[in-house]
């Protein structure tokens, strides 16, 4: 067969194929398929989405609750629970992941929990109370830990879990140490207590926790699932709140 | 182009019937879209609304559990919501009303008396760097809520009212003329938790009425 030959062939068979009109619905539906499967995975995805923000919100109003309510220590000021490691069962982001019907994973959870500075009487100058405390951008990643009665968060450097949370000196729940990391009022994060390992003692900063004292606590949640698509689109899930610590129960 | 071949040319063009469907097609996508985002609309206002009634339910915890409140932990309180309301991804300035009210059903010598209402005191907010405006929340909010009736002599209860002016995401730029602000409201009473009510420390600049 001539080289005109073959030519001329393809160009039959091209110009049937054109024509021929058996299995167009599948040609179309090849088309208009793939766009139909986005539009539905993308409108589950994006129920999926505000599930999350509505379940975040929730979660973090109760894992809160835990420092709101300064709960957690016996009549002697002793913690019921020992602290465990920073990622452990008692870390923050796993309460929040425990109250969130399973619809959050911890491991995507950053978490950021902020002590203002002490406030004397009431009159309150600039720079302290929830002024002084604004959420971070981006929170803090897994390293908090919930202690309970010892205004229930400890922030952690080491990957060394802290086992001397009954050293605090807290009377009846009512703490006077706690390492949190803090924002002053110029802004920049500082570790608010130093650990021994030697000694196995604890150093406090100069802030302490007690009743009333302004705390914010900050979540957020990046989706690793496909709805990382909408969340590319509407950034991570945050939510914020801002409560004082209550007078513990005796 | 002469008239006879124009109209020739618009009478082939509605008789014809190829790519009807892709016209179809056409027709309908605005439609589709629009259906699309209005979704992701409704979505992001019922959070909206959501955050303005967790922002004055927070507030109003706060302001319950103090025995006094000043004017800079007023204003302070207000930071702290205005952190709670803008996180959520929410736009829109957040205003905030605080007011302290209580109820007198005996007048000065112990005789009763219709209940009267009357406010301690009252605060409001508009953005972050609000200043106090004295007419906190409307008369309606505080004297003809039926809610508040059933009291006691001296009891007292405090009022938060968050507002919030929510645009909506895409509405601007595809709907035009239609409108596209909300304005979300949450009004939160709470009863103070430590003291019958809650004194103000004397800072100056609040609002006391019957």
């Amino acid at each position: 067969m001539s080289p005109f030959g073959i030519l001329g062939a393809l160009r039959d068979q091209a110009r049937r194929f054109r024509r021929d009109r058996r299995s167009s619905t599948a040609v179309e539906f090849a088309l208009v398929g793939l766009l139909y499967f986005f539009l539905l995975i993308f409108a589950l995805e994006g129920g999926i989405f505000y599930l999350r923000i509505t379940v975040l919100d929730l979660a973090t109003e109760q894992a809160a609750r835990v420092i709101m309510i300064n709960q957690g220590a016996d009549n002697n000021g002793n913690f019921a629970t020992a602290p465990t490691t920073p990622t452990g069962a008692n870390s923050f982001q796993a309460l929040i992941e425990n109250d969130s019907f399973d619809v959050l994973t911890q491991a995507n959870i950053k978490v950021e929990v902020q002590m203002a500075p002490p406030v004397t009487g009431t009159v309150r100058a600039a720079g302290t109370g929830f002024q002084s405390i604004p959420p971070a951008a981006t929170p803090d990643n897994v390293t908090y830990e919930y202690k309970p009665g010892s205004c229930e968060v400890d922030y952690s450097t080491s990957t060394t879990p802290y086992t001397l949370i009954k050293n605090h000196g807290c009377t009846a729940g009512d703490c006077t140490t706690a390492n949190f990391n803090l924002l002053p009022a110029g802004g920049g994060e500082v570790s608010g207590g130093t650990y021994t390992a030697s000694s196995n003692s604890y150093t406090d900063a100069t802030y302490s926790c007690s009743a009333g004292q302004d705390i914010v606590v900050q979540a957020q949640y990046t989706d690793t699932t496909l709805s990382a698509l909408i969340g590319y689109l509407f950034g991570p899930i945050t939510s914020t709140l801002a409560f004082q610590v209550e007078p513990a129960t005796t | 182009m002469n008239n006879l071949t124009f109209y020739r040319k618009l009478r082939r063009f509605l008789s014809e019937r190829r790519s009807s469907a892709a016209v179809e097609f056409a027709l309908t996508v605005p439609i589709l879209i629009l259906l699309g985002l209005g979704a992701v609309e409704f979505s992001a206002a019922v959070r909206a609304q959501l955050d303005v009634n967790r922002t004055a339910r927070y507030v109003a915890d706060i302001l319950q559990n103090q025995t006094s409140v000043s004017a800079a932990q007023l204003t302070d309180y207000n930071y702290a919501a205005q952190d709670m309301y803008a996180s959520g991804g929410a736009n829109g300035a957040l205003s905030l009303s605080v007011a302290s009210i209580n109820f007198n059903n005996q007048n000065a010598n112990g005789n009763a008396q219709a209940l009267q209402v009357c406010t301690n005191w009252d605060a409001a907010y508009d953005g972050v760097a609000g200043t106090y405006k004295y007419t906190a929340l409307p008369a309606a909010a505080l004297n003809n809520d039926t809610s508040l009736t059933d009291t006691y002599d001296n009891d007292s209860v405090v009022i938060v009212e968050a507002r919030a002016a929510f645009t909506l995401p895409f509405m601007p730029a595809f709907y035009g003329k239609i409108p596209s602000i909300f304005t979300f409201t949450a009004i939160s009473r709470v009863r103070p938790r430590y003291v019958l009510q809650i004194p103000t420390n004397p800072v100056g600049g609040f609002n006391s009425q019957c």
